[in-house]
């Protein structure tokens, strides 16, 4: 007998095509966070009610397009009655809940995996990370310094990966979050040519055997460079201007616009410094393209310059 | 000295992902055969789930070919209908699958706990020594590859070496080794002396006298073993026997003709908690089981059996394995299943054909397949094998791992009962306790209840290993002690030795001392002690044993075995077990001491699954109740090391 014969049968479709569902009406949910009512719909995380509440909770693996793996635990929120803390950004809203955003577990907690992370990755280029690193008084460096050694945070370094034109990868910066992982495969691309390789400690963002770029199966979109939130991930002209030392993120004008290409029309956010496109992103609260482009949107942009 | 080497940590360009260029290999195809058989066992999941045998399908590919070269992975994504990358990710995540071309015998040394008390950290020193090789490597004639392996589950007859991931060798001595190579060498598998004899299917005259049976159990006086009775009779396993000697398939009988609600509430009535680790009771669990879903249902039984202690599934399944079919199929009618999958451990290849004769026999009569018994009812039971990782004993791990991924657990809630394997509703049950349930049936919920202390019913195995003159599998309810356990069914301590304290559930839970044992061996007892039962795997630990040394060889288990997934488990085992590492080596200073309980002390409670609590528990244990020893490492005034444990280099052969 086999599996699809016993296991896996799905209802029978139905005759006629069913009436519309009636439009489901979300049960709302009382909780209380940071001693503030709130109702949430169902289903909703307590980062969504956070949001709802204007209450920063840090977030690293998490991003509203994806899926959360619940890697990062930066997120962690104490949640009364509970032994250990949640993370805020997949832990669904329950009647009666009493949380606390900030404690000093959840700040210790915060701060020690700011430092684990700081003490095998190098987080220079991590927007919003060194803010964070200061206000959890997160010192990395105070792994090393029993270790007795002088070097801060070179135990994961290893050079740049520059295998093509359009974006290098530096892995010393991968605080192993997920996101190009997920971005590349179900969550958005369905290209897999990205995964995780190896176990524990030794695990890596890879192509497939470790091939360069332009041999594997990726297909240039970039929708990896626009969720990684560390800079491993860099497209080739910011990370050359970075090199050069003229990367000023402050002097650039940002300009929303559609892209020339296709019929699509999905809008591009164009980074212009010194009269010259230096990056293209695309915003992910677009219903439509939640911040994916295609190669042509992304990194086609070199004809402007010229 | 540690016995592991030094991490290249911190030299310039070192990186986590550095590994040396994997070899192409050859031209790879599955030959025509191979294929078949394939695409035979790839049916047992549904088509649109094929990526779930691609741990099958490298098993085959390395049948073939000795290795998974870069053009088998290609391949096997081929075979699978997924990018290369996706089955790489599967292939670096398991220890089972050699990347580069081994010798013709691949010893797999454990060198987890109890193996390592018994000396196997000398078993790999003189085994390097007599082949001239460092372990990991491949001698130059191509003869023998020494591999180190974590806890194989056959604690009992440390220290274990597992040959090409089917063959056995027990109680090899530190002394023994040179004499298994050269005998190895001319009488190749033959030499060795079997573990798991009832099915490696080998002849008698080649391991008689060789080897120890395990150890039969003590009779206790008022109790008569249920779960193991048979499981040293010959033919015991046997299906006919079963049927007539163990009521076999009877209950199933009577479960048939029940509601599947009136099924679970027998379970729930007699007690019966989940003897995978967590004790949860088994009923509640099976009515959380999601049934107006619209999708199907699923039991998986979880025989990834791997926590450092632990050898009981093993014997139930080699030794009695109609009664985990049975309980599987009692499982699914009550949970309204139509299909059990069994997921077994890598390390129990030999398992597999066992089981499959089992559920095959156990379908000839008309138990296993479609309207069973004329009752109406569909049910198949399904083997899937792991491939070597720990984490893979974590239920969401586990699933994942049967859906063909990596072994990394998933977000709780939402728990299995509503979305398990392959999105559907599951129920994730150890094989000890769906073993129990056919007791339940036929002997009855309430003499299921009244074996054991209240809350605590129904007969229990209990692993007994390390320091102890007779370790074992010993069945008993859990009336019984720790300390009779310890000093009556295993024997005691070994001659001129006392005992120091006692992992009493395997290596994840908190040490207790000698003055703490006289307690019932019982979930809710260990716990007032202030540890856990867990799996129920006993390491007794004599007046030798240094605990620095305890938490060195275990956080050396814990870092290798961690998924990686969560930020605290993956840097923080690695730091634990560098700590360790510097502290064993003589160069850690005091304040070292205080970071190990610093960083033990934020994985513990702040990871994904509950592996970090695990992984912390070694260090918070031995740091609160042996500090003095830590003490003494930081002042180089640390006691000479014991027995085999000391010495660095092996004297003779
Ligand atoms: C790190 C880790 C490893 C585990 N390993 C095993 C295992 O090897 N075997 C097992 O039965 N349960 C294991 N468990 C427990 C399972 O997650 C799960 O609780 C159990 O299979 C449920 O079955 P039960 O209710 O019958 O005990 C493990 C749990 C964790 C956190
Ligand atoms: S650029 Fe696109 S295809 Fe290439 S790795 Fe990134 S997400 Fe995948
Ligand atoms: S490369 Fe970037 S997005 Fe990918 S896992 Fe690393 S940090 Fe996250
Ligand atoms: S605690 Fe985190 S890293 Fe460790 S095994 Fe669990 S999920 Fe993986
Ligand atoms: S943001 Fe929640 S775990 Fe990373
Ligand atoms: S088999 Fe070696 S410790 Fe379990």
């Amino acid at each position: 007998m086999r599996p699809d014969e016993i296991s896996f049968r799905l209802p029978p479709p139905a005759a006629a095509i069913p009436a519309r569902p009636p439009e489901p009406v979300p049960t709302m949910v009382p909780l209380t966070i940071d001693g503030r009512a709130v109702e949430m719909p169902a289903g909703s995380t307590l980062l969504d009610a956070c949001k709802t509440l204007d209450i920063t909770v840090p977030t690293l693996c998490y991003l509203e397009t994806l899926t959360p793996v619940n890697a990062c635990r930066v997120c962690v929120v104490e949640v009364e009655g509970a032994r250990v803390l949640a993370p805020a950004c997949s832990r669904q809203v329950e009647s009666g809940m009493v949380v606390k955003t900030r404690s000093p577990r959840v700040d210790l907690s915060r701060k020690v995996v700011l430092e684990l992370l700081g003490s095998s990755v190098d987080l220079s280029t991590a927007p919003g990370l060194a803010e964070m690193m200061v206000e959890y008084g997160a010192r990395p460096e105070r792994f090393q310094e029993s270790l007795g050694s002088a070097s801060s945070v070179s135990s994961v370094a290893q050079p740049v990966k520059i295998d093509n034109d359009l974006y290098v990868r530096d892995y010393g910066k991968c605080v192993l979050c997920y996101k190009c992982v997920e971005a590349c495969g179900t969550d958005a691309q369905h290209t897999f040519a990205i995964a995780v390789a190896g176990r524990g400690f030794h695990a890596h963002i890879s192509t497939e055997l470790d091939v360069p770029l332009p041999d594997s199966a990726c297909v240039y979109c970039g929708n990896c460079i626009a969720v990684c939130p560390t800079g491993a991930l860099m497209a080739t002209p910011e990370f050359e201007l970075r090199q050069a030392g003229a990367w000023r993120p402050e002097t650039q004008a940002v300009t929303d616009t559609i892209c020339p290409y296709c019929g699509v029309g999905c809008t591009l956010t164009v980074h212009v410094q010194d009269q010259q496109i230096v990056k293209v992103t695309s915003p992910f609260d677009n219903d439509v393209t939640r911040g994916n482009l295609c190669v042509k949107g992304r990194f086609g942009f070199e004809y402007v310059n010229k | 000295m540690s016995f592991h080497p030094t991490m290249p940590y911190g030299t310039e360009g070192w990186h986590r992902s550095m590994r040396a260029t994997l070899p192409e290999g050859p031209e790879f195809t599955f030959s025509a055969e191979t294929r078949a058989t394939f695409e035979e066992f790839a049916a047992h999941y549904a088509p649109e789930h094929r990526k779930s045998a691609v741990l099958h399908a490298l098993y085959l590919a390395q049948e073939q070919q000795g290795y998974i070269s870069n053009n088998v992975t290609r391949h096997v994504a081929e075979v699978i209908g997924c990018t290369t990358a996706d089955v790489e990710d599967v292939v670096s995540y398991y220890v089972m699958f050699h990347r580069n071309p081994v010798g013709k015998y691949v010893l797999q040394v454990c060198t987890t706990l109890s193996c390592a008390l018994a000396g196997a950290e000398r078993v790999v020193e003189a085994l390097e020594h007599k082949l001239g090789i460092k372990a990991g490597e491949t001698d130059p004639t191509g003869m023998f590859t020494i591999q180190q392996m974590e806890c194989l589950g056959a604690c009992d007859r440390a220290p274990v070496v597992m040959v090409n991931n089917d063959h056995w060798h027990e109680h090899l001595a530190p002394e023994a080794c040179g004499a298994l190579v050269d005998q190895m060498t001319t009488e190749g598998l033959k030499a060795l002396s079997g573990c798991h004899l009832a099915i490696e299917g080998r002849p008698e005259s080649e391991w008689k006298g060789k080897t120890t049976t395990p150890v039969k159990p003590k009779a206790v006086p008022d109790y008569e073993a249920v779960l193991t009775k048979f499981a040293f009779t010959p033919g015991g396993a046997e299906f006919d026997h079963y049927v007539k000697n163990q009521a076999g398939y009877e209950g199933l009988k009577k479960a048939l003709a029940m509601t599947p609600d009136a099924v679970i509430e027998d379970v729930k009535k007699s007690g019966l908690r989940g003897r995978g680790g967590a004790g949860f009771p088994t009923g509640l669990k099976w009515q959380f089981v999601d049934k107006k879903s619209p999708k199907p249902k699923f039991i998986v039984c979880n025989a990834d059996e791997s926590e450092p202690g632990t050898f009981k599934d093993h014997l139930l399944m080699e030794r009695n394995p109609h009664l985990l079919v049975e309980g599987c199929l009692i499982g699914c009618y009550a949970i309204g299943s139509k299909a059990a999958y069994i997921y077994i451990r890598g390390e129990f290849y030999h398992l597999f054909p066992a089981m499959q004769k089992a559920i095959d026999d156990a379908r000839k009569a008309g138990f296993v397949g479609k309207n069973i018994l004329g009752s109406g009812f569909d049910c198949e039971v399904y083997l899937h094998r792991g491939a070597g990782a720990y984490e893979a004993g974590e239920e969401t791990a586990l699933l994942e791992s049967l859906e063909g991924k990596r072994a990394q657990p998933r977000f709780k809630p939402p728990f299995p009962a509503i979305e398990g394997a392959w999105g559907c509703p599951t129920a994730v049950n150890n094989v000890e306790t769906l073993c129990n349930v056919p007791l339940v049936m036929t002997r009855g919920a309430e003499w299921f209840a009244a074996l054991g202390p209240e809350k605590n019913g129904g007969p229990k195995m209990f692993c007994v290993s390390g320091a102890v003159k007779r370790p074992g599998v010993f069945e008993a309810p859990m009336k019984v002690t720790l300390k009779e356990l310890i000093y009556d069914y295993a024997g005691g301590p070994l001659d001129g030795h006392t005992l120091k304290a006692v992992i009493p559930g395997g290596s994840s839970v908190p040490i207790l001392l000698p003055d703490q044992l006289d307690i019932p061996a019982s979930f809710d007892d260990v716990q007032r002690a202030g540890s856990l039962l867990g799996s129920a795997a006993i390491i007794a630990l004599d007046d030798t044993t240094d605990m620095v040394w305890l938490a060195d060889n275990l956080l050396h288990f814990y870092r290798h075995e961690s998924c990686g997934k969560c930020t605290p488990c993956r840097e923080g085992t690695d730091w634990l077990y560098r700590i360790l590492h510097r502290m064993m080596n003589g160069q850690a200073t005091e304040k070292d001491i205080a970071l190990l309980g610093s960083v033990a002390n934020q994985i513990n409670g702040k990871t994904l699954c509950a592996f970090g609590d695990a992984a912390a528990t070694p260090v918070l244990t031995t740091l609160k109740l042996f500090k003095p020893e830590y003490e003494a490492y930081v002042t180089g005034t640390q006691p000479k090391p014991a027995a085999y444990r000391g010495k660095t280099t092996v004297e003779t052969h």
